[in-house]
């Protein structure tokens, strides 16, 4: 039975898809198997099983790199090209909010990694990547939590001081301990007082929470 | 334990190695530049360099101890890949028994050995590998894996097909670091077919190349937990992934034992 996307989300709450995009043609095909003007593949025959696929890799345990849905990539897209038009306002639920919880619980992890990697590569417009980083911290999803926290720790040292400003906004919100180290190291590195401050504030915080 | 029914160092049951790679996911305050890793762990210039700038993505890629090795780093994670990947656009392709398991990866630790001491720092660290031996046909891959998972599933080879099982066995490592790692593993049967399909329009579209390869498969997904707080420590890197591949091996020649 090949599903699509949408319809294996919905019947199936781990989260696996059957797909005939097959593991093992991903791998070749990533390990270089393409040559000049033509493209050497390769299929695999045996059974249905062979064509499950699944947008968290193997498990929730598995590092085994996963390519990023197509439909995630446009959502995505979507998503953050409409939010340079939207007003964020503190307190109100964001229609960039409401997307970016559609999609980590959807495709988890990985949906997490694909906005790390445009953050980094400041591929999104400041003040909405500054919306996106506080909204890492507030939604309550386990399997992406170890993600979320990379992607708000790497922030701290963002050369932007709006967001690293979000980065603690949203380490406060996400309130995990294993942030300490890295929060430390931020407040000694920050110039700025008033984020300085802040970021103290945040650490006091996460200080009582081990407690 | 070892299981007594398996004669690990026969030869027809050595596995062949499709890919091994090393993913090392770098503390959120690293700013790696992977620019030239490559040519100063192997010794010798890559083949091939992508960096996508906008992407935030390196990509460097040479022929390595009769396979091709890549580099691929990221922002959250890097990779090294190792395995006859590149070289399959030769007609006709070579079989993968030319990359016995056990020789790839004394290759491709001399690779992880010279790299993470110099690599940054990390907060989660991985061995995965693709293995695969040839098989004559569907039901002697399942007689071969059901010596493999005789502790835990009873195979019927004959009256089943489309078989596949994987089981993470996590384990906690005793002496430092003393973290908790996940042993993935997944099991299966499968064929390959290598075709090449033309991209110029009035070719046929696609003729196929060889005969299908028909292999008992086995993927490990050997890593550290993600649950696990801090940097690594640098200076246990390499010893730590030598021991996962030792897990790896493990698997390899005992099976899933539970």
């Amino acid at each position: 039975m090949i599903a699509t996307h949408d319809e294996a989300i919905q019947n199936n709450d781990r989260g696996f898809f059957l797909t005939s995009d097959d593991p093992l043609t991903n791998a070749k095909a990533k390990a270089g198997f393409i040559a000049t003007g033509t493209a050497t593949t390769a299929f695999v025959f045996v059974g249905p099983v062979t064509f499950i696929s699944n947008v968290y890799g193997w498990s929730l345990n598995s590092t085994e790199s996963t390519d990023i849905p197509p439909e995630l990539n446009n959502l995505l897209n979507k998503i953050l090209t409409d939010a340079r038009e939207e007003n964020f306002e503190d307190g109100n639920m964001s229609q960039l909010a409401k997307g970016l919880i559609y999609l980590v619980e959807a495709y988890g992890e990985v949906a997490v990694q694909e906005l790390a990697r445009r953050i980094v590569a400041k591929q999104i417009d400041a003040e909405v990547a500054s919306e996106v980083l506080q909204w890492m911290g507030r939604i309550n999803h386990q399997a992406s939590r170890g993600m979320r926290l990379w992607l708000l720790e790497r922030n701290l040292l963002s050369n932007s001081l709006y967001i690293r400003d979000s980065a603690g906004l949203g380490i406060a919100s996400l309130n995990d301990p294993a942030a300490i180290p890295s929060l430390r190291s931020a407040i000694a590195q920050e110039k700025n007082c008033a984020l300085r401050e802040d970021l103290e504030q945040v650490l006091r915080q996460l200080e009582g929470t081990r407690q | 334990m070892t299981n007594p029914t398996l004669p690990n160092t026969s030869p027809e049951r050595l596995w062949h190695a499709d890919n091994l790679r090393l993913t090392a996911f770098p503390s959120p305050a690293t700013q790696f530049n992977a620019t030239g890793q490559w040519a100063q762990i192997v010794g010798q210039a890559p083949d091939s360099q992508t960096i996508q700038t906008s992407k935030s993505i390196i990509e460097e890629i040479g022929k390595f101890a009769n396979g091709r090795l890549q580099l691929l780093a990221q922002p959250v994670r890097i990779d090294w890949n190792y395995g006859l990947g590149g070289l399959m656009d030769q007609d006709p392709p070579p079989t993968n028994s030319e990359l016995p398991f056990t020789v790839a990866l004394r290759s491709f630790l001399q690779v992880a050995e010279r790299w993470l001491p110099v690599g940054p720092s990390l907060r989660r660290l991985a061995f995965g590998a693709i293995l695969t031996r040839p098989v004559q046909s569907r039901i002697e891959g399942y007689r071969e894996m059901a010596h493999y998972l005789e502790n835990v599933v009873r195979l019927d080879p004959e009256g089943s097909s489309d078989f596949l099982y994987q089981i993470n066995r996590p384990r906690q490592l005793t002496d430092e670091p003393r973290i908790k790692i996940n042993r993935l593993s997944k099991w299966s049967v499968g064929q390959v077919q290598f075709t090449q399909v033309a991209v110029n329009p009035g070719i046929r579209p696609y003729i196929t190349l060889g005969d299908p390869i028909l292999s008992m498969r086995l993927e490990l997904d050997i890593n550290t937990d993600a649950d696990y707080h801090g940097d690594l420590p640098q200076m246990h890197l390499a010893d730590l992934f030598r021991r996962l591949t030792n897990e790896g091996m493990e698997i390899a020649e005992q099976g899933d034992v539970p």
